[in-house]
């Protein structure tokens, strides 16, 4: 085998070894957004809208992803948001922090 | 002082049309995922883009002739077609990525699917295309791109540690992620060094009508345009890393890169963020789509110029209204407007030599530079840049997608 065929399957087989990881890595991502958006939110920081869509995109993310049940605390975050409920979304947030 | 005012535009321009979709997507990407680390890519970048967009004023200035048009007599039908398709087909995806990232801007204002603005969008390009003039198109929405200053002023907001940000700008590997680290680079370098910039470059030094005596004005604004221009792609990768990254959020979509913001201007944050993207996508769109049109108009010989009314240059509208109608249907068919970016702008680091070195021969070339040719240090310097970009990115795709799977 030629040197440089060696060595781009060498970075080929890392780059399939770091899968998993990476998939975690991206579910624990989208857990982080999705608490920075509701901390965002309960600040007054984002509109509603965006903020409905982007934890959507995040229940939708960690739905797919390698722990599907972290998408449903995300779920009760849109159901805050839709009723404007801040208590709700305090008590979300304090949960999802202890995870 | 009238020469002055237009060197002034033309850097005030230049900075505000300097970020584009490209930029923004492979710059947050970079800052959340690696924080100051790539800071570097743009640098590697921006030199190069300053030495190509200078040649190309200097070489339509000298010659009177636009690159597609000098690349063509110079070489062929022949040794022409292949760059000239290649640059067509990564200009299309580009303004696909473009259109992309204003629908992407409307989707996260109003909530409503980025697919259903797609044709709303491409139909403003159009129109505006249609009625405006050159100078309409290339200052007004440059100006209007100074919002994207917010991100510079972010950075003083968020409080950057100066001795981890010159840090950034020497190349070092992280510990892990290699070939994502790479592929982000390539992208970063790709979304710098478009070669729709220097091919719009050109056509706007005849459509400007620029003669000798802007040579020096050329190099300034090719230099300070650029530069400064730069410095907020590179604040964009700061405000990621100071933003972003202690949080834990890495950007694999525009819904998390919007966030970046907020911490500095709170609730504007996040309207400012829509803005730079809307307003910097929707500016790049123009030009993307009168470099298109400008290229085919060359290669074929058609009348063209944007101060020309439609029916003097029928072709030439009909070029751009045709680009823009095929991105507006790849944004329509729903492919993810940020791996679309991604792929487009590594996709454009991999075809840079194949415009690049034929210009390169041509601003070598004596009949058409006279005493202008270039330097063998700016030779060096460009051709140093581009082959190891397309190296590193005929490497770092390919790994990119495995990883991905």
């Amino acid at each position: 085998m030629k040197p440089w065929a060696f060595a781009l399957a060498c970075l080929a087989l890392c780059a399939c070894a770091d899968q998993q990881e990476q998939e975690l890595k991206r579910a624990a991502s989208w857990s982080a957004t999705a608490l920075a958006v509701a901390r965002y939110w309960l600040q007054g920081d984002l509109p509603d809208t965006y903020a409905k869509h982007a934890l959507e995109k995040a229940s939708e993310e960690l739905a797919k992803g390698p722990l599907p049940d972290a998408s449903e605390p995300v779920n009760e975050m849109i159901e805050a948001i839709g009723k404007r409920d801040q208590l709700a979304m305090r008590r979300l947030i304090a949960d999802l922090e202890k995870r | 002082m009238k020469k002055l005012l237009g060197i002034t535009l033309g850097i005030v321009t230049s900075i505000g049309g300097f970020l584009d979709v490209g930029s923004i997507a492979t710059s947050a990407q970079a800052g959340a995922a690696f924080g100051y680390s790539l800071l570097w890519a743009v640098l590697l970048g921006t030199i190069c883009v300053i030495f190509l967009v200078e040649m190309s004023g200097r070489f339509s200035i000298v010659s009177g002739h636009t690159i597609v048009d000098a690349i063509r007599k110079r070489f062929g039908f022949a040794g022409f077609i292949v760059p000239f398709a290649a640059t067509l087909l990564v200009n299309l995806l580009v303004l696909a990525s473009e259109l992309g990232g204003i629908c992407v801007a409307l989707q996260l204002l109003t909530g409503i699917r980025f697919q259903l603005w797609a044709l709303p969008v491409g139909l403003a390009v159009w129109l505006l295309l249609w009625f405006a003039t050159f100078d309409v198109v290339e200052d007004g929405t440059a100006l209007l791109g100074l919002v994207t200053l917010c991100f510079l002023v972010a950075i003083f907001t968020l409080g950057a540690q100066p001795r981890e940000l010159a840090a950034g700008f020497v190349p070092r590997l992280p510990s892990e992620e290699h070939a994502h680290y790479l592929f982000i680079a390539v992208s970063i370098i790709g979304a710098t060094i478009a070669p729709y910039l220097f091919l719009f470059y050109s056509s706007g030094a005849i459509e400007d009508k620029w003669d000798k005596s802007f040579i020096a004005p050329n190099r300034f604004i090719a230099t300070f345009g650029m530069s400064f221009g730069s410095i907020i792609s590179m604040a964009v990768i700061v405000v990621a890393a100071l933003a972003l990254k202690p949080e834990g959020i890495r950007v694999e979509e525009y819904e998390q890169a919007a966030l970046m913001l907020v911490p500095a201007f709170g609730r504007w944050g996040f309207y400012l963020f829509v803005a730079s993207l809307a307003i910097a996508c929707f500016g790049a769109a123009l030009e993307l789509s009168l470099a298109s049109a400008y290229s085919v108009s060359q290669a074929f010989g058609w009348n063209w110029g944007e101060n020309l009314k439609p029916r003097q240059a029928a072709r030439f509208s009909m070029a751009y209204t045709l680009f823009i109608a095929l991105a507006a249907l790849i944004v329509l068919s729903g492919l993810n407007p940020m791996k679309l970016t991604l792929f487009s702008m590594a996709i454009t680091a991999v075809i840079l030599p194949l415009t690049a070195l034929p210009f390169l021969v041509l601003m070598n070339d004596a009949r058409y530079m006279r005493e202008h040719v270039n330097s063998h240090f700016s030779n060096i310097v460009v051709l140093l840049i581009v082959l190891l970009s397309a190296i590193l990115a005929v490497v770092a795709i390919p790994l990119e997608i495995i990883g991905s799977k």
